[in-house]
């Protein structure tokens, strides 16, 4: 990696900077290895220090990302909303400037390409948008929050925190990744240190825990590879910069000097990793099966001013013209050959869709793959349970959201419904099994289950044509309310583990009388568990009503039964408070209250579930909801 | 920012935010302190939030004259763009124009109803705040615990006073909790903001947030005495009951979010001028008012969602004039009458037919209870009835001016109740107390005042109120003959008012003591208390007057209401308006006969002579328990519930700490599933070994495939 950094000529910013975000908690991983022995505090003020730059340099790249937003206006659009500073147009435009081979790769759009392995079209390829920002920014701050929360750690302490900087590195190159193998290598790296970390640390059933995680995981992701691999398949030379197209001819030509130009040029194919690419190829198979492929049109030069709006106003009355195919390709070749090929058979979309929607679903979860969670979270460590809930699920619907969708969109519209109907079962029987545990954790695991149910239900929400701003608000709320159930699971993770330390048990039964002798404690307790019902003001609410208000238009049956569902979250949550923080109880009568490393941990956690609650917009919605209208204005119109 | 040349309306904004200040001082100084391990309550917050509350009580005086001086002068577009604004809360998409269903905005309208809302709010809330001063007082200081299972305050039916129990579980010293007084203001001034916030919003988002906010307000309060165990479920059963009225009223946003694309209350109003809604279908229009409507059924404890109120019961007394008669429990009735256009015909006679049968059901119950704070909380239910009613057969005015007058009395009953529990030191059965006119004569006196007016005598607020209704009532029964039971309901339930607020008075203030040690010790109230009484006593008599005051239409409260009044979807309104103007004087006569019926008999109960043992006795039956909501919802769905809930969960996984009961386990389904592919691999290879190893290796295998195709592909 320095290596590759260090052999480009031209240094770019880039590339160091997502670099950076990416591999600076190994890079401490790493330090820590030097730190001797017996230093256990300087081991984790190492750790703290390392997850906290690794924030700061987020931070950074949040501004450097609202300054790119902010650097292009257009009259036509409100400001931070041009079109070219959307992920798909730097991921191209960074395409063609390395398809040429030329000119600098010095820019400032936050996306940085190098080849990685050329044998297989393998890039080294970061970049940042809001949605993967947001994901970004939440894990930094769990984790950081995590390794103050891993003071009591004694055992194995240097080994523990190397597995955890290791497995921030490996979650966030997931989130920066823009190809599917990198994202891949990315997604199982985070695996194994999760496996150690539950299966050495955890508690009596911790063996059973770690490896039920492993190979539910494993189980999804191999279904991953598996719809990686006949990505890959996907000849993708009509989608991709001509220049490249020519290069691969001209490889053709060297290894049979006997074909023609012309019959090279034929023959010349190109397979990516590119989600960007692969996600236009997604989007003209879908107009291919819906019997739409006039509307494919071919890119024009950008030079000329022409976008979609202008191309619009010269064809009225023709079917919304859609650009997919790169500049200079011959239209009707190009759509024979998509025609031919076995990615645009519903067959091969259903069973992609389907491979991606079960691998990252496991991650989600969703019922009934989602059994690996409880015991899980059951058995790891209190700050590992918090990443767990905090970042991990994240992965799976960033994942839906970030490739399943875009990748296979005619598929994903073919089975909305059904969808939405996972998301809404997840909502309603992970409530109903919540309210039935004994076990504090158990139940906060299931209510992950459930409140991870509505970024499912959001997601599916497929409204397109005039309704399209609906589905808008819904995947909105759906990534609103992963940052947000990110705070408050892993702030509530932490909760049960403060009286973990001082009961030693977590049976909701025999707790009760915690207010008297805890009252800080309690005060933040109560501000946790009222943003993660969803009460207006703070976090949790902000995402479940966005995805009702986008889900009925969808669907009024789905969005009613999620709607009920707040009831049951109502309920099986203050009934845990009632057996918890209420009452009288002998046992708990002399508990002490929250230390300062302790309030160091939640008041974070308290102060976020409330400025997110009340001011969403000018913290959230106002650099990540760009990346969100993108994501719907490509997908929505294709309906 | 405040700029209230071009802006008036911004001082309700305003006075609206100060109550958060106590409220995060309290909390700040609060959690500060315990950290550095001080835990004796501050009062300064208090007297902070009462200075603030006051404050916006005068803000609010300011705004209501300001504004009604406009409204008069100013055009109504301009009245419009000074009293009112939005910003966005969340905007979306990159559209540069103005769109439907793009933007989230939050607000505030001042209308002549929430101008008058808001002064009532606050006027009330400063006297209730003053009166907790005093109410509270205890709680400056570390406070006994009383043997488990068993109250503070509010405990129903404790029969001795004996000491508590020592009680070694408190750090607060032997046998003690620490004090709240601090944490009572904080929850007060939260909840003053909430409902503030409430009034001016001026969009169904903003109602719906408030809507939440003052819930959970009210579940702190109610379990304020959360040693005990009824305190914490009565709070639950608050917040719960009430979130499934929210989730009517989510529902009903989501139809108009659907439909018109924004919630905008003015707006949507706007789009149900006309007879015939665009842009929706009936269905639609109808499911869009029932939602709304659930909400407000929730909020204000009507059938078939009361039953959280009585419990609610479990809180300290100002709570339960300040949330649970004068200020959230009217949210729900005051939300019916802003949205008043949006509701279809069928709506409206679904709003009429619930507040009568919640008007009846409630007042009956009331009859039999012994405690004194659920009597008043049941007469809340009915009144609130009345005004449901009301607003259903369209009589806009009455209903809401009923909601203004009865805010005032009800405020003023539950005080003295709490005036009377504070006075005999937290006993409040009826049947344990009598002749205390004697010991504390201003409780007494002002509550009579109180029974008076909600009772319906002449001159006094609730009259002219309730006047209004009846002929509402009346001239809609007559416009639609098959719907006359919603004129006679009300008017049997108001000698069932008269008769139970007579038969609390007589029982608590009349006749001799039957209780000698517990009047012993009776003590009127301290002048903190006391003075709000008086205030509250004058305001019940006279907040509805006008000239002439022997005239029920000429309340001048009524009037300014009746200047705002919007367009109704009702059956034949006009026909029914017109027929409750030419029979108002049957109506009122009628009334105050029924008023008088009540009264007199329950001189004659409980009044001439002292109540016999019969009638002291614990009472039984149907009405005693509550028509058998709770039971009934305990077993239909409470207990249904909770057994699919543990269901599940054993259906998802057998417990390690119960037995599967039989169930096959979807976990165990998943787990055999791998325990047979191990298997497989081993009787395949023939060799054992541990598991982990097989699985390593089944990964390397099937990623060695996928590689294999990988190169297939690519060849």
């Amino acid at each position: 990696m320095l290596d590759l950094m260090l052999s480009s000529t031209d240094r770019e910013l880039d590339l160091i900077q997502l670099s950076a975000l990416a591999f600076l908690p190994a890079v401490f991983a790493l330090v820590l290895l030097l730190v001797p022995s017996g230093w256990k505090t300087a081991m984790r003020w190492t750790a703290v220090f390392g997850t906290a730059l690794t924030l700061t340099v987020g931070l950074c790249t949040l501004v450097d990302y609202h300054t790119l937003l902010d650097s292009r206006s257009d009259r036509t659009t409100r400001s931070l909303y041009h079109p070219a500073t959307r992920l798909d147009e730097r991921a191209d435009a960074q395409l063609a400037v390395s398809a040429t081979g030329v000119g600098s790769y010095l820019s400032d759009d936050l996306v940085a390409r190098r080849p990685w392995i050329p044998r297989f079209d393998v890039d080294y390829a970061l970049g940042v948008d809001g949605i993967s920002l947001v994901l970004v920014l939440l894990t930094a701050v769990v984790c950081l929050l995590a390794v103050i929360a891993s003071w009591t750690i004694e055992t194995n302490l240097r080994t523990y925190l190397i597995l955890l900087l290791t497995l921030e590195s490996g979650v966030l190159g997931a989130f920066l990744s823009l190809d599917l193998f990198l994202f891949y290598v990315f997604y199982e790296v985070m695996l194994l240190p999760m496996y150690f970390l539950i299966g050495l640390w955890g508690g009596g059933n911790r063996k059973y825990a770690a490896i039920k995680f492993v190979i539910y995981t494993l189980l999804g992701s191999v279904g991953l590879l598996a719809a990686i691999i006949a990505l890959y398949s996907v000849n993708v030379r009509d989608f991709v910069p001509q220049d490249l197209v020519k290069q691969r001819a001209a490889d053709l030509k060297r290894k049979d000097p006997a074909l023609t130009d012309a019959k090279a040029l034929q023959l010349a194919e190109v397979h990516t990793f590119d989600f960007v690419t692969l996600g236009k190829v997604g989007r003209a198979v879908m107009l291919a099966l819906n019997h739409q492929e006039d509307r494919i049109q071919v890119a024009r030069k950008k030079e000329q001013g022409t976008n979609e709006a202008d191309l619009r106003r010269d064809r009225q009355g023709t079917p919304e013209p859609v650009l997919l195919l790169a500049e200079g390709v011959d239209r009707e070749a190009a759509i024979a050959r998509l025609k031919g090929q076995s990615v645009c058979t519903p067959t091969f979309q259903y069973v992609v869709f389907a491979l991606l929607f079960v691998g990252f679903a496991v991650k989600v979860p969703i019922v009934p793959l989602h059994h690996w969670l409880p015991d899980a979270h059951v058995e790891a460590p209190t700050p590992i349970s918090m990443i767990l809930a905090g970042v991990l699920l994240k992965l799976g619907g960033y994942g839906l959201l970030r490739f399943a969708f875009p990748l296979c969109p005619w598929a994903a519209h073919q089975l909305a419904w059904w969808v939405g109907l996972i998301g809404v079962v997840g909502i309603v029987y992970g409530a109903l099994v919540a309210m039935g545990q004994r076990d504090f954790k158990r139940l906060l695991a299931y209510s992950s289950v459930s409140h991870m149910g509505y970024v499912v239900l959001g997601l599916a929400s497929w409204s397109g044509g005039a309704d399209a701003r609906y589905w808008e608000w819904a995947v909105n709320g759906a990534l609103f309310q992963m940052l947000a159930h990110g705070v408050t699971a892993s702030a509530l993770f932490f909760v049960v583990g403060v009286v973990y330390d001082r009961a030693h048990h977590r049976d909701l039964t025999r707790f009760g009388g915690l207010k008297e002798p805890m009252p800080v404690y309690s005060g933040m307790s109560a501000i946790l568990f009222f943003a993660s019902m969803g009460l207006p003001g703070l976090c949790g609410f902000v995402g479940e009503f966005n995805v009702v208000l986008g889900a009925w238009k969808f669907n009024w049956g789905l969005a009613v039964c999620a709607i009920l569902a707040t009831v049951l979250t109502a309920a099986y949550l203050l009934w845990a408070w009632q057996r918890v923080y209420l009452g009288v109880n002998p046992a708990t009568a002399a508990f002490p209250d929250v230390s300062a490393r302790e309030v160091a941990v939640l008041l974070p956690f308290v102060l976020l579930s409330i400025a997110l609650g009340v001011f969403p917009s000018f913290l959230v919605y106002q650099w990540a909801e760009p990346s969100v209208a993108g994501w719907v204005s490509q997908l929505a119109p294709l309906q | 920012m405040f700029d209230l040349s071009a802006h008036p309306g911004r001082i309700y904004v305003l006075a609206t935010l100060l109550p958060l200040v106590p409220a995060a001082v309290i909390l700040l100084v609060g959690m500060v302190r315990h950290l550095a391990g001080r835990h004796a309550p501050t009062t300064a917050g208090a007297y902070l939030s009462v200075a603030c509350l006051l404050a916006s009580a005068g803000m609010a005086g300011w705004g209501a004259v300001t504004y009604f001086g406009e409204v008069e002068r100013l055009p109504a577009a301009e009245v419009e763009a000074r009293w009112g604004e939005r910003f966005d809360w969340i905007r979306i998409g990159g559209s540069v124009t103005d769109q439907p269903a793009a933007v989230l905005p939050v607000g505030y309208r001042i209308d002549r109803l929430s101008a008058l809302m808001f002064s009532m709010v606050t006027g009330i809330g400063s006297l209730i705040f003053l009166f907790a001063l005093g109410y509270m007082a205890d709680e400056k200081k570390s406070v006994p615990l009383p043997p488990q299972g068993e109250g503070l305050g509010v405990g129903g039916s404790h029969s001795d006073h004996s000491p508590p129990h020592p009680h070694p579980l408190s750090p607060g010293g032997e046998g003690s909790r620490r004090g709240r007084f601090d944490r009572f203001f904080l929850y007060l001034s939260l909840f003053a903001f909430s409902m503030l916030n409430l009034l001016v919003a001026d969009n169904l988002f903003q109602v719906f947030v408030s809507w939440e906010l003052v819930g959970v307000c009210s579940f702190f309060l109610i379990g304020f005495y959360y040693e005990r165990r009824s305190a914490g479920t009565a709070a639950n059963k608050a917040f719960i009951v009430n979130r499934v009225g929210d989730a009517g009223f989510l529902v009903g946003m989501a139809v108009a979010f659907a439909a018109f694309g924004t919630l905008n209350i003015a707006d949507l109003n706007a789009k149900f001028d006309t007879n015939h809604p665009q842009d929706i279908s009936h269905t639609l229009w109808i499911v869009l008012g029932l939602g709304i409507f659930l909400g407000a059924v929730g909020k204000s404890a009507q059938v078939p969602l009361q039953t959280w109120l009585p419990d609610a019961m479990e809180g300290p007394t100002p709570v339960s004039a300040l949330i649970h008669a004068a200020t959230m429990v009217a949210a729900g009735v005051y939300l019916v009458g802003r949205c008043y256009p949006m509701f279809a015909p069928e709506v409206l006679l679904v709003i009429a037919y619930i507040g009568l049968v919640t008007l009846f059901i409630s007042a009956t119950t009331a009859l039999v209870m012994t405690d004194i704070k659920r009597v008043l909380a049941y007469s809340t239910c009915s009144q609130l009835g009345y005004m449901m009613l009301a607003l259903g057969v369209g009589g806009w005015t009455a209903g809401l001016l009923h909601l203004l007058t009865h805010a005032f009395f009800k405020a003023l009953l539950f005080l003295c109740a709490g005036s009377v529990i504070h006075g005999l030191h937290h006993e409040q059965d009826l049947r344990r107390m009598g002749g205390l006119r004697r010991k504390m004569p201003i409780t007494a006196y002002t509550m009579l005042v109180g029974v008076l007016a909600i009772s319906g005598a002449p001159l006094l607020s609730g009259w002219y109120s309730k006047d209004q209704i009846l002929s509402s009532a009346l001239g809609f029964g007559m416009a639609n003959t098959e719907h006359f039971l919603l004129f006679v309901g009300p008017l049997l339930t108001a000698a069932l008012t008269a008769f139970y607020m007579f038969r609390l008075w007589f029982l608590a203030f009349g006749g001799e003591p039957r209780d000698r040690k517990l009047y012993d010790h009776a003590h009127e109230s301290p002048a903190v208390m006391t003075i709000p009484l008086m205030i509250l006593a004058v305001f019940s008599v006279g907040v509805a007057w006008g000239w002439p005051i022997w005239d029920a239409e000429a309340s001048a409260l009524g009037k300014l209401l009746h200047a705002g009044q919007p367009h109704g979807h009702g059956l034949k309104l006009d026909q029914a308006h017109k027929l409750a103007e030419a029979n108002h004087l049957l109506a009122g006569g009628l009334a105050l006969a029924a008023a008088a019926v009540g009264i007199g008999y329950a001189w004659v109960r409980y009044g001439k002579q002292a109540p016999t043992p019969a009638q002291l006795a614990e009472p039984t039956g149907l009405l005693a328990n509550r028509w058998y909501f709770d039971d009934v919802y305990d077993a239909a769905f409470v207990n249904r519930t909770v057994d699919a809930a543990h269901l599940s969960a054993n259906v998802d996984r057998a417990n390690p700490d119960r037995k599967a009961e039989g169930v096959p386990s979807l976990d165990g389904l998943m787990n055999s599933a791998a325990t047979l592919a191990a298997r497989g691999g081993d009787a395949l290879r023939a060799v054992q070994t541990g598991r982990i190893r097989v699985y390593v290796l089944a990964l390397a295998l099937t990623t060695i495939g996928l590689l294999g195709m990988l190169f297939a592909f690519i060849r």
